[in-house]
Formats: C-alpha cells, structure tokens, sequence
C-alpha cells in the first residue's frame, strides 16, 4: 500500500471535525485493507506504531526530527524554526521545507506504508553510540523520499502526535462498522451533529482512561464530560449521536476486547476474521496486561457508598494507598510486573517478584493490588514522591529495594488457573484471592478492608486509614464484574480534597483590558525528574502563546495562569517579574527561573501544548511560595501521578 | 567464501571513501574484487567502489555478500601499524569476520545485509563537461569555500576555457578559476551546479590529494567525480545531486 494513500485517508480525517465522518473515513479505510495492512493501519491513524501494551518509546525528539529535515531537504534550520514557530508543528514545517527543498536528490522512490512502518519501528533497536545519527539518518530517508503531504504526517506519527483528532474510541467504533456491521453500508448519512473541536489535544492520550464513552451499551457508563467545554474525552464518541450504522453491541465487543488486549491489531484483525464471537473469546492472556478497572471520585464518603451499590450489604470498603498501580502476571516461577500504564516494570521490582515466587501458591494467576513504598525505621508510608523512584532505577536496583522496600496491598484477582474471573462479582474474586497466597507482613499483603455496616464504623475506618498515612478508602460493589480501563462506578474513591501544586513562572505576558498593565497570564512549570531524557525538545510550539522556542528543558510547563489573583496581588506579582524578564518573543517575555507559585486546578488532562504532556485546567492563584525556589517546585512525576488518580 | 590479505592503509583508503556517506555497507565479495555502492540517507550522495583482488596481497572470494558496519571496521583496521597487514575471513557458520592484524586477532559481529539499503541503479548521466584536476586543487577549493559559505558552485566558462568555483556568503565571498594550464584537461561544455558544501567536504576527504580526479559536470546537474585509490587497483566514483539555485 502506497504511503500517498495512507496520508489521504489522514487529510481526510484532520479536515473534519464530524466524528461520524472520521469514524465512517477510518471504518473505509480498514474495510478496504488486506490482511498485512490492517494491523498496521489500526495503529498509524492512531500516530502510534506498537499495539498498546507493548508501546516502545521511539525516542525521537523534535529537535532531532528537525535535524532530519535539515537533512532531507537542504533547508536552513532557522527557516524550519520559522516555519515551526508560526504553525506550532513541526509536520507543518516538514512539509513545507519539502515543498520548498534546496537539495535535489540522486533518486526517489515512493513511500509504501510498510516502509515507513518498519522504519520508524526499527528506530526502538537503535542503541548506543552513533543511535542518534542513526535514527536521524532514518527519517531523513523517508522525508527525502516524501512528497510535502506525506513529510507532515512521517514528522507527526515520529513525534507521535498525529492531530488529527482520532482517538481509541473511534478506532473502536470503525472497526465494528467495517467488520462487525455489514448491513448497513451507507453509514455516512448520519446526521453529523457532533462538535468535537478539541481533537488536535486529544489524539496523544494514550492511555487515556477516561474515554467518555458508554458505547457498551451496559447501562452503567457514565459520561464524564458532556459540557461544552473541553471535555476530557479523546475523542467526541460517534455513538452518541444515535447513529444506526454501527450497532452498541458491536461497539461493546470491540471495546471489552480492546481493554482486555491492549491490542486493536489484534481486535481488528479478530473482528474481521471472527466476529463477535472471535472478540468474545479474546480473553486475558498471562503476561500482556490489561487495562486496570478505574474508581470513580465520590463527592464523600457517604456519597461514594451510597452510589457505589444498591444496598450497604453490597459495599466493601478498602483502604486507598498512595502508591504504584500494578498488575502482577505469575507463571510458575515466571513473574511479570505491569503499572497502569501497561510498562513492564519487572526488574525495578526484585523484591516484589520474590515476594510473589514465595507467598503465592497459585500455578498461575494475574494479581492487581499497589505497591507502596515505606520507611523501613518507621514502618510508615513514604509519599509517592520518594517511592517512584524505584521505578525510575536502573541501577543498584537492590540497594534502592532495601533503603525503599515496597509491600503490596493484593486487592483483586483477574485470572486464576488459566480461568478468567473478570465477569465473576468482586465477591467471588476476592475469594479466589483470598485463598491463592499466604499474606505476608511488609510484603504482600491483602489491602485493609472491612465490610461497611454502619455509617460511623466507615467513618471510623477511613479516619484511621488517613491516621495510617494512606490516602482516604476505596469503596467497592461486591456483585460488580471486573471492568477493564474503565471507570464505570463500581469502585468509588473518597479522599480529602484535590492536592494543590508549586509550580515555577517560566513566561509572562501582559493581560489585556482593565489589567493590561500587569502581566497577567502566566507560564507555569514543574521540574522535570523524569531523568534520562537527554534531549527533551519535544515539547511541541505553543501557537496561542505567539509560539516559543526551546523553553528550559529543566522545567517543562503544564500550563497558562489567568486567573485567582486579586487586584494588589497582581501589582505585587507584576513589579517582581518585571524585574526577572528577559527576552522577548511576540507577546510573551521569557522570565528568569524564580518565582513559585501555589496553583489549584480542576483537573490534569493529557496536552501536546506544553511541554511537559500535560495541562491544567482552570488553574487558579493561591499565592506567591517565598519559602520554595525553583527547585523546589513540583516535579513532573507528581503531575504525571495526579493526573493518573484523579 | 571470503579470505583476503590487504595493507592496511589500502583498506582503510577504501573504507574511508563510503563512510563518508553511510554508517553501514553491504560489501560485495566478487571474484574480481571487493564492490560497494552505497547511497547517503538523504538520497544525495552515492558513492561506487572497486577494490580489484590485485590490490590484495591474496585475494579469495565467490561473490557472497557481507553487512558491515564501517566505523567499527575502520576502528579496527586503524590498529594495524602503517604498512601492517590485514588478514580478514569469513566464518560462514558464525557469519563472523575474523580479522588478525599484528598478533590481534578480532572477531566481527557482521549485520544481516537484507537489513541494509539496497544499492541504487547508478543514474544515467549525460554530463556536457569534464573536468580533469588536481586533488589538492579540490582541496583548496573546498576548504576555502567552507570559509564563507554553506554551498559551493562549480562551473565551466566555454569561451574561456576554464573551470570555475565560487562560494558567496553573507559578507565574504570566494572565488577560484583554473584555467587549462593549471588542469590536467578539459572538455569544455555548459556547466554550471550548485552543491552542499556537509557533502563535497565529507567527499573530499576521501580524495588523495596527490592524484588526479575527474569531474564531470552539468547545468543544475549532479556532479560525477572519479579517482583511484590504491595505486590503480582501486577506483572510486562520487555522485552527488545538486542544490536548487534560489533566484
């Protein structure tokens, strides 16, 4: 298959913003696919080359692809910087330095998506020295042999943000419309009514769990964000709009196979070959995880008990601890330990995988519980913070073990002897649970619990819970099934209220009207601890900003200040900046890295905005912290942390 | 089969032609000699190189064909003393290279060649002009254009009968005639290309500056550049595309 048509099919898709009509563009484009394709193309129109459980970090920055660019085109660098700044994407820029080429090439071939495929796959071999000239060299290649059209989407998919506002639930839908639908071959007269303006920043949430969506048909999905605003959905859900081309029950199929897999080459090419019963019988598989099954915040304790379950009898209640999601796989003596993100976290953990050779009995069995990492002096917790650390380490792994041990809290059982227990009721679960390991104190251990009687007796429980150091309780439907990634109101969570963050002012820019004399709008970073990372240039160019060039990579941001200030606040703030500003860029003054910020927010969603991945939502002042300086502020693992528990 | 005996200067003279232009080569064991053409990432610059078996102090091979990455062979044939020798054979089990220089005997993890680009056809070129020079001249010319500019064009003044390179930068420009009298020939024609001065310095490199090249030339043509290496029993050509002249 030519890449020329792939690229059609994703012009196609960013130039609508009808989700039926991507769904019905994508739901052609995998009908229309041979066997060999298909797989590629359920995860190319994603801008990702890897199903989702076994996503390989391709290490490409913007800066290298930019050096690649240079490369295949002959144009200047500052020209593509340019480019780069006035459009905020880098693919834009791609495109029109190949347009605009100053180099002529010996040859040229056409691009197959095969070739650009495997190319960008084989950029995860690269190692060691000489594997950045390497992977420069690569996309150098396929840029140079690319028309301007297909250079924008082989500089996105190597970023990995494609923009063009396709996200997992419309992969979902269009591959029960083409292959699990075939009645209905006019899909595309649905009525598009749908206004998803908001895809260019949603198509990188990857593992976005909060796919608004109830195409399930089940009954208990709960919509997360309805509002106009931009809602936390990573895309609009085509199924909302009572569209007959594809039926819930396909869209169902689709969905529960996706979450137990981790793997839409797999579902589609399932749903094509099988039907339904094929994805029925997709099952958990020992040692590719599955989605984990969400909580849903509860306003308060008694709120969260009584919307969890019908009745009382039905509740458990669970202490919530604050540490690493995680999922263990055990095969014999073979353990494989997964976060929530799907990565394979197995040899930071040692002495959690002894722990689970030596206290469980069962042959096989997949686990989910929190490993939580304590004082070994005190025996108390110690915050996630310190903890993710361990995850973080590649070396004297066991050094850290025993200066950090982490105990785990087993609180679920997904799979027991080869049998999956996902559709069996929590109650039933916690039996096989129960009954497959020997608790073991400090390190594997059932998470505290007790039955919810009466009112006061949870409200003695979460009390100690937080006395303890952990974070609040979980609240649980004993008859509920296991809900794979997705949050859908069967475990709530109650805990105090939302954690505030100190982030750093990194840029300024006056406001506009009555306050157009203070610098209103502010730049707010966290500290990147993220490590390794040594050329961290893809944070993408923020356009509303008046773009930017390389912020400082020490403190990728998180996001824009306007508001929660008061008059004589501002004046304060404005007369300390300006005394820090530096260069100027369009509107926005660069300011020199000092003062920090306490900032609330309403929520944490996944950004391509800025450079740290994500973005606040309604960040709002709360006051200048004198005492902190700017490395003391937040750092981009405890954004990366929040936004996975809210 | 693969078992040869080569300087080490000769080898690293060769060697050092293509990895100018890429990290990896598939190395062509003929019977005549050992082959390579490879071309650069960007589809640029080609390199096509001849090492004939006489350029070997003994030279066994049937055609086979090896994946090697060339700064590590490079790294190795560098230890050799000037004027050693490299013995390098092939193990077809292993699909090592086992190369001895010296007393130091080292065993070479080969790259399987399907992973490593297919050689190109050479373009078919018709190009109006050559011209025959001096490497130093090349030499000179680079280096003083890299002085003032990113881009170099070579040219041909017909009436004149001379060769001509002019590098133009923001504020100094350079510019360098040789006439017949300085060239060691010239067939006049119309010639006149702009070039990346990152590949024609990189190519440079490689020239000896003691010998003698020929370049041909086109308008707005990519430029062909032939030399031998190896006392005659080997032979390099340089292909590389032009740049678009801004009006």
């Amino acid at each position: 298959m030519e890449y020329a048509a792939l690229v059609d099919v994703y012009e196609h898709l960013g130039g609508t913003q009808s989700t039926l009509e991507k769904r019905d563009v994508l739901a052609d484009a995998f009908a229309a696919a041979d066997d060999e394709h298909l797989p590629l193309l359920v995860t190319l129109v994603r801008g990702h080359l890897f199903a989702a459980w076994r996503r390989e970090d391709l290490d490409v920055s913007s800066s290298l692809t930019k050096r690649a660019i240079v490369k295949a085109t002959g144009v200047e660098e500052s020209a593509i910087d340019d480019r780069w700044r006035e459009t905020g994407d880098l693919g834009d820029a791609a495109a029109w330095a190949t347009e605009n080429e100053a180099q002529r090439t010996l040859f040229s071939t056409d691009l197959t998506v095969r070739d650009v495929y495997d190319t960008l796959r084989e950029l995860t071999t690269y190692e060691g020295d000489g594997s950045q000239r390497r992977r420069i060299d690569a996309i150098a290649r396929l840029l140079s042999d690319a028309t301007p059209e297909e250079a924008r989407y082989v500089t996105r998919t190597a970023l990995g943000h494609l923009r063009i506002g396709v996200g997992d639930g419309l992969v979902r839908d269009a591959i029960a419309m083409a292959f699990l639908d075939g009645s209905d071959e006019d899909g595309s007269g649905g009525d598009a009514d749908d206004s998803d303006t908001t895809g260019d920043d949603r198509d990188d949430g990857e593992f976005d769990d909060s796919d608004g969506s109830d195409g399930s048909g089940s009954g208990v999905g709960t919509d997360v964000g309805t509002g106009a605003d931009t809602d936390d959905a990573d895309d609009a859900d085509a199924t909302g709009a009572s569209d007959e081309a594809v039926s819930d029950e396909a869209i169902g199929a689709v969905e529960r196979a996706f979450q137990v897999t981790n793997d839409y080459p797999l579902v589609a090419r399932t749903a094509e070959n099988e039907g339904l019963d094929g994805l029925a019988e997709l099952g958990i598989s020992l040692f590719r995880p599955v989605r984990v099954m969400l909580a849903e915040k509860a306003e308060g304790l008694d709120d969260g008990i009584e919307s969890v379950a019908e009745t009382r009898e039905s509740v458990l209640s669970e202490y919530k601890y604050d540490g690493v999601r995680i999922q263990i796989h055990k095969r014999g003596e073979e353990v494989r330990i997964f976060t929530r993100r799907l990565e394979d976290v197995t040899d930071a953990f040692p002495d959690i995988v002894s722990a689970v050779r030596e206290n469980v009995h069962a042959e096989t069995c997949v686990l989910d519980g929190e490993a939580v990492g304590y004082d070994p002096e005190t025996g108390r917790p110690v915050t996630f913070q310190r903890f993710s650390q361990r995850i973080k380490r590649k070396y004297d792994i066991e050094e850290l073990a025993e200066e950090i041990p982490a105990v785990v809290y087993l609180f679920d059982a997904l799979a027991l002897e080869g049998d999956s227990l996902l559709d069996d009721p929590l109650r039933e679960r916690l039996g096989a649970l129960e009954g497959l390991f020997d608790p073991s104190e400090g390190t594997l251990e059932r998470a505290h619990n007790e039955w919810v009687s009466d009112p006061e007796g949870t409200r003695e429980f979460y009390e100690a819970s937080l006395e303890a150091g952990h974070e609040g309780v979980m609240l649980k439907n004993l008859d509920a099934p296991y809900q794979p990634g997705r949050r859908v109101g069967y475990v709530m969570k109650a805990k105090p209220t939302m954690e505030t963050l100190d982030l750093l002012v990194t840029r300024a820019q006056y406001s506009e009207g009555r306050r157009s004399d203070f610098l209103g709008r502010l730049f707010l970073a966290c500290i990147d601890d993220t490590g390794s990372e040594v050329d961290t240039g893809d944070a993408e160019h923020d356009t509303e900003g008046g773009g930017k060039d390389e912020s400082d990579e020490r403190f990728p941001e998180v996001g824009r200040l306007a508001t929660g200030y008061t008059d004589d606040e501002l004046r304060e703030l404005t007369d300390r900046l300006e005394g820090l500003l530096t260069e100027r860029r369009g509107q926005v003054f660069d300011v020199a890295p000092e003062v920090v910020l306490e900032i609330e927010y309403e929520e944490i969603q996944p950004s391509t905005k800025y450079g740290s991945g994500y973005a606040l939502r309604f960040p709002r002042f709360l006051g200048v912290r004198e005492d902190l300086s700017p490395t003391d502020v937040d750092p981009l693992s405890r954004v990366e942390h929040l936004y996975d528990e809210q | 089969m693969f078992n040869a005996i080569v300087s080490a200067d000769t080898l690293r003279t060769a060697l050092d032609s293509v990895s100018v232009l890429v990290e990896e080569c598939r190395l062509h064991c003929n019977e005549e000699g050992l082959a390579v053409r490879a071309v650069d990432p960007a589809n640029v610059g080609m390199v096509d190189l001849t090492l004939d078996a006489a350029a070997f102090e003994s030279y066994e091979a049937d055609g086979g064909v090896i994946g090697v990455n060339l700064s590590r062979l490079e790294d190795i044939a560098g230890m050799a003393d000037s004027g050693g020798l490299v013995h390098m054979e092939l193990d077809e089990e292993t699909r090592k290279l086992h190369l001895s220089l010296d007393g130091l005997e080292y065993t070479l993890a080969l790259i399987d060649p399907d992973s490593i680009r297919q050689e190109p056809d050479i373009p078919d070129l018709d190009l109006p002009a050559r011209v025959v020079i001096e490497g130093r001249d090349i030499d000179r010319a680079v280096t003083a254009a890299d002085m003032v500019s990113d881009h170099i064009a070579l040219g041909v003044r017909e009436d004149d009968g001379l060769f001509y390179v002019e590098a133009e930068g923001d504020t100094d420009d350079v510019h360098l005639e040789l006439d017949e009298e300085d060239l060691i020939d010239l067939q006049a024609g119309p010639a006149r290309s702009l070039f990346s001065l990152d590949y024609l310095k990189d190519m440079n490199r490689a020239i000896p500056t003691n010998g003698e090249v020929a370049v041909d030339l086109g308008e707005e043509f990519p430029l062909k550049m032939h030399f031998e290496v190896a006392e005659g029993e080997g032979s390099v050509t340089y292909m590389l595309a032009p740049r678009i002249q801004s009006s």
